[in-house]
């Protein structure tokens, strides 16, 4: 196990390192900077200079990087342009809150959508089979940002359920913090759920026509017990791999629903970073995004073998 | 085939919804605090607290409320004293003379004497200090400050060394933090901002970064006895708090000050006023403003250099359709660089460029123009400059004029508006509230500063003047004049005026617009019942 650890470990390095000059170059390559955003239609040449200088974007770029890597080495992943902090502990902070997010919209998202994929395998070209599909495929295409509004506008603002705007952190009071994440956790649920379903109905399709499963019927067990004794635990597999990829992606990637619903997560974090050319605070985040990504998956794959015993004996 | 045992019915997925919906709302009825707090919306955070580091609009707004200067703007862009009783200028026009009111309180208790209004002008103009408007007082403008006194503790003194008409309202500007004077203590002894202690009626209270900023009521706040006006007059604060909640998503605002989540949008998109008027509790109010939007001509090549082609263009669009689209009837049209709201806007600043398509198709025959692409570079951020460039695009190809439209995201727009590289672009600009101030944002030399599209040296002759001289009625000749030629040499085509629009809930009592187009959040006041 540890060996497995150290190995994925020790090959995710280069990945983050890659991530880390492509990131540093890239948004460097963007046109516009820190200085010219902040003075806008007010930008004398001699204002420029100055805030250029102050913010250090008058140096070369690759003295920049080297200084930055230098310092980054000893976890000092520079300051906020914007607004002066250390760039590090605020994109942790923001990483904190989109966890507060996702880990409940993933695990809700598979509750949901596992047992119905697998009644949708099992009702297979039935209404309830063609029902199910089509309400996830509809549930996929919706975009986030628009169902967003519509939960909003629905349970916000019409059914008066929960607060619209603002951020109360589940640590300072968990009642009123369930409250604001309540509606992100359920756009973000309802999504997933649409991809993870067809994923379970997939794979379940898969173990409802193998061998193990015909004999588990001829020998009379329930239809209740194949399903969730032979073809559930087979089944999950490459659902739980799914998992492990939307949860990734969902810590770096739902910046629209941390928008909408006015929470400070690192996707609102990259975003409004990159709009106000922000570089250390989008070198942090991405730098925190990629090397969650790679533990995230890594912890994925660690607990594969509970689902898929041969995997364990490889 | 028998029923799964563990399939989930309609029935119970419907109880359980309507259990959970049952349950949150019990539990977000939280009880009411007996403070009274203002909630309102900025899109964006502050950057810092500090008037002596460079920011950005939010951050002026906010400081606006804890900082107060010697001077300030009233409604109709006039200078007022605010923290000054009263103030003199001498014959030369080369000293200004403040006496200061009697008993005015800093946030720490203690009161303002002119040791302090020196001490602050000191830190803005010292060599550490990042503030912007740092080189308007010490050289790169008409005149500079040459030294500061205090000839007694309610007396302070400034000495130019060149005349300068705009010296007040340079110092009154929004950009410039009002001048605002603070304490010696909100500085560290290591020279290091610590907090702004000032004299305004708010101080600043919780900030949580990319969440919200408290501005907390002085209770002891020494006001005007004249009413509120502008940045001036009586600022007494009505609420114990307000709360200003970063949310950057306008939809979103909207939504949540439909609930009641929100008391105050103070600037809504005249696009977005449509979705919110008629609302139940909530009133949508607008008025023009000082900020200009237009048409400049960039430094990439384009039939534009001859001056044939730009005036077939001015001459080729409908600017009341534009302006009624863009600012949905809020602010007329306007193609002067003296804002429709100004004093100085007469007869004179108020012609405009004659619709005349078949004199616009004359001229571009005689130009030898025959319809080549031209590209019009436009934001994504500023509805109305979307909007207009989709109608400059259709009004110009009336008389053939072939454009193209090319929508950039806002720091990639700002980057290319600074370096002149594009042929044409629609931009706005903030309220200057000065004719001046405005004329000078869009008038230069081209080859230092590529922004400004307006190279005539005659003309640059004129708006200098035009900041020396105090004479009211000779200004207004200075800025009829640089009208006129704005006219004939077409080297911006301004639309309209920018209108400030604004949503407040009907508990709230007080809350208007001003020219400055900046919210105010004194003399508002919220009733306790929703």
């Amino acid at each position: 196990m540890l060996g497995f650890v150290m190995k994925r470990l020790s090959l995710a390095i280069p990945t983050v390192m890659i991530v880390v000059v492509v990131v540093f170059f890239l948004v460097r390559m963007f046109p516009g900077d820190p200085a010219q955003l902040l003075l806008k239609d007010q930008a004398t040449p001699e204002a420029l200079a100055r805030l250029r200088h102050e913010m250090g974007l008058d140096q070369n770029v690759l003295v920049q990087f080297l200084s930055w890597l230098r310092h980054a080495a000893s976890g000092d992943l520079g300051t906020s342009i914007v607004v002066g902090k250390p760039a590090l502990p605020m994109a942790l902070q923001a990483y904190g809150i989109s966890l507060t997010i996702a880990i409940p919209s993933v695990i809700l998202a598979t509750l949901i959508a596992v047992p119905t994929g697998l009644i949708a395998a099992w009702k297979q070209n039935s209404l309830t089979d063609t029902a199910l599909v089509g309400v996830a495929t509809l549930l996929l295409s919706v975009p986030t940002f628009w169902s967003g509004l519509l939960i909003l506008l629905l349970l916000g603002v019409t059914l008066n359920w929960f607060p619209v705007v603002g951020y109360v952190g589940l640590g300072e009071d968990p009642v009123r913090g369930a409250l604001y994440l309540a509606m992100p956790i359920l756009t973000l649920s309802l999504h997933e759920v649409g991809s993870l379903i067809r994923m379970a109905r997939a794979s379940s399709l898969e173990v409802l026509r193998l061998d193990y499963v015909t004999h588990a019927r001829a020998k009379g067990a329930s239809e209740g017990r194949v399903l969730a004794g032979h073809v559930l635990r087979n089944a999950f597999g490459p659902t739980w791999t799914l998992v492990g990829l939307i949860m990734g992606n969902l810590v770096g990637g739902i910046a629209i629903v941390e928008t909408v619903f006015t929470i400070p997560g690192i996707g609102r974090l990259i975003v409004e970073s990159i709009y106000q050319r922000d570089y250390p605070v989008v070198q942090a985040c991405l730098l925190v995004v990629a090397v969650s990504y790679v533990l995230i998956n890594m912890i994925v794959d660690l607990f594969y073998p509970l689902f898929d015993p041969r995997v364990a004996r490889q | 085939m028998k029923k799964a045992y563990f399939a989930p019915t309609a029935k119970s997925w419907c109880r359980t919804l309507a259990g959970t919906g049952v349950v949150l709302a019990c539990l977000a009825a939280v009880p009411a605090s007996a403070e009274t707090v203002l909630t309102s919306v900025n899109i964006s955070d502050i950057r810092t607290t500090s008037p002596l580091e460079d920011s950005d609009g939010p951050t002026f707004e906010a400081i606006s409320h804890v900082l107060e200067g010697l001077v300030a703007y009233d409604d109709g862009a006039s200078i007022v004293p605010m923290l000054a009783q009263t103030y003199d200028v001498s014959q030369d026009g080369l000293d200004y003379t403040f006496h200061l009111r009697n008993g005015v309180k800093f946030h720490n208790g203690a009161t303002l004497t002119a040791d302090d209004v020196v001490f602050a002008w000191h830190e803005y103009l010292g060599d550490t200090s990042g503030w912007r408007c740092k080189p308007d007082f010490t050289g790169k403008g008409p005149s500079k400050i040459v030294s500061i006194d205090s000839p007694d503790a309610r007396t302070v003194v400034f000495h130019l060394d060149k005349p300068w008409a705009l010296f007040l309202s340079t110092m009154a500007r929004l950009d410039c933090l009002q001048s605002g004077i603070f304490h010696r203590d909100s500085i560290g002894p290591d020279g290091k901002w610590v907090k702004a202690i000032g004299t305004g009626p708010f101080t600043f209270g919780d900030w949580k970064h990319g969440e919200y900023l408290d501005l907390v009521a002085f209770k002891d706040y020494s006001a005007r006895e004249e009413p509120k006006t502008g940045l001036g007059g009586n600022k007494t604060p009505l609420v114990d708090k307000v709360r200003l909640l970063t949310i950057p998503d306008t939809a979103t605002a909207r939504a949540a000050l439909i609930k009641g989540d929100l008391d105050i949008i103070p600037t809504l998109q005249p696009a977005d006023m449509k979705e919110l008027q008629g609302k139940e509790h909530v009133t949508v109010k607008g008025a023009p403003g000082y900020g200009i939007a237009g048409v400049l001509f960039g430094l990439r090549p384009s039939p534009f250099t001859d001056l044939r082609v730009r005036q077939a263009l001015a001459q080729s669009l409908d600017y009341k359709a534009i302006a009624q689209v863009a600012m949905q009837g809020l602010a007329p049209a306007n193609n002067s660089p003296v804002p429709t709201t100004s004093p100085f806007h007469d007869d004179v600043t108020a012609t405009m460029h004659k619709t005349d398509l078949e004199a616009a198709k004359k001229l571009l025959a005689e130009a030898g123009y025959k319809g080549e692409p031209i590209t019009l570079t436009t934001n994504n951020r500023d509805p109305f400059a979307l909007q207009s460039s989709v109608m400059i695009q259709a009004m110009a190809k009336q008389v053939g004029i072939n454009i193209q439209i090319e929508t950039l995201e806002f720091g990639a727009y700002i980057s290319r508006y600074l370096e002149g590289d594009y042929q044409i672009a629609v931009m706005g600009y903030g309220a200057r509230l000065d004719p001046a101030l405005t004329m000078d944002s869009i008038a230069g030399d081209r080859t230092v500063e590529k922004r400004k599209p307006w190279n005539d040296p005659a003309a640059l002759d004129l708006l200098y003047k035009s900041m020396q001289v105090s004479d009211t009625a000779e200004r207004q000749k200075l800025f009829d004049e640089l009208h006129r030629m704005f006219l004939d040499k077409v080297p911006m085509i301004i639309l309209f005026n920018t209108a400030t629009a604004y949503a407040v809930r009907d508990d709230v009592e007080g809350y208007t617009a001003w020219a400055g187009a900046t919210p105010r959040f004194w003399g508002v006041s919220k009733s306790a019942a929703k």
